[in-house]
């Protein structure tokens, strides 16, 4: 009952950054969505320890673990969009299917690489000032 | 009648959301992954129940409102995870711009070997990036926010459904490299995938999908002149 509680007011302060968010996106005309300022925003109340993490850490954990369940109905929508398949399906297919391949390969493949470069160039200057 | 079928409509793709989640923990394959699962269960559902999309719409905007304060709440593992992701700024950054390049540049090449139609480019010019932010950049520059949607939503199922095999046999294996990936290029699902992985993964690929829609938020209009 109290967790209930507790997980119902977290719930509207998250609520309420994230109106805040938007109204700031909207009042300063920001090239950026309202929720991701949102999430700037209580980053910046985290950084500043004007809230505390275990004030919050109930709901935001439950719905971060549950994020994909927020993004199902959105692509519920694909079901109003069987003409631009039917008319360019494997084109289309074929487009998504390898820029996202190789964009994921790149992406990764890059951060893996220099972070372990940065990982050795760190190790052998610790090891230079023995 | 409409309140009916709201909960029904919200009820069901509860349902298939948990029963994804118990399959795809039992049989992780492209084809159990929660969204994918719950998307094609959902319509089948609809379909079978003489419903259309306009009726579960309402069921839909309920949900959709809390993707809102849960992706507020992403600042939350961002926090807990700050320094490392400050140590590693600078390859973040860089596969960021590079993955994001890598994929713009070979899904028009694509489209224009097979001389696809023009409204088809600026979907793919956001199809990375975040719905909210997708759907607003292509209507701040005329094009068709609907078509914007589907292709944002296509490569997230997409890369849920691709990504972490082949990252595992390509040996990307560093949580850090992950999830930068998944956020970069496979945006919010790309995020929740990452953070059934870990929450850190999960952490740093909601950095990177921020970022990523602040970057292509910037450069759109730099994008556009070679549409």
């Amino acid at each position: 009952m109290k967790k209930t509680f507790a997980f119902i007011v977290q719930l509207i302060f998250l609520l309420i950054i994230c109106k805040l968010g938007y109204y700031l996106a909207n009042l300063l005309h920001l090239p950026i969505p309202g929720n991701v300022i949102g999430m700037i925003l209580l980053f910046g109340l985290l950084q500043t320890k004007v809230i505390k993490v275990e004030w919050i850490e109930l709901t935001s954990g439950f719905l971060v673990k549950h994020l994909a369940f927020f993004f199902i109905p959105i692509s519920i929508s694909l079901m109003t969009m069987g003409w631009l398949f039917i008319e360019f399906g494997l084109p289309l297919a074929l487009t998504l299917g390898i820029s996202l391949i190789f964009g994921f390969i790149v992406s990764a493949w890059t951060v893996q690489k220099l972070s372990h470069r940065g990982e050795v160039k760190q190790h052998d200057s610790a090891h230079h000032n023995i | 009648m409409t309140a009916l079928i709201t909960t029904y409509s919200i009820l069901i793709t509860i349902l298939a959301y948990i029963i994804g989640r118990k399959i795809y923990a039992k049989h992780p394959s492209p084809f159990t992954t929660p969204v994918f699962f719950s998307t094609v269960t959902i319509i089948l559902v609809l379909l079978i129940s003489g419903l259309d999309f306009e009726d579960y719409s309402p069921g839909k905007d309920i949900i959709t409102y809390f993707l809102g304060p849960a992706t507020v709440a992403l600042a939350v593992p961002l926090y807990k995870n700050r320094k490392i992701i400050v140590k590693y700024a600078m390859p973040a950054i860089s596969g960021m711009i590079f993955g994001l390049l890598v994929t713009l540049i070979l899904a028009f090449a694509i489209a224009k070997a097979f001389s696809l139609p023009q409204f088809i480019f600026q979907g793919l010019a956001v199809k990375s990036i975040t719905v909210p932010i997708a759907v607003e950049i292509t209507e701040l520059y005329g094009g068709n926010s609907n078509i914007s949607a589907a292709f944002v939503i296509l490569t997230g199922v997409l890369g849920t459904m691709i990504a972490p095999k082949m990252m595992d046999k390509l040996n990307i294996t560093m949580p850090f490299a992950r999830g930068i990936a998944y956020g970069t290029i496979a945006h919010g699902l790309g995020t929740a995938q990452a953070a059934q992985e870990s929450e850190f993964t999960g952490a740093v690929a909601g950095a990177a999908m921020a970022i990523a829609g602040i970057l292509i938020s910037c450069f759109f209009p730099f994008i556009s002149n070679f549409l």
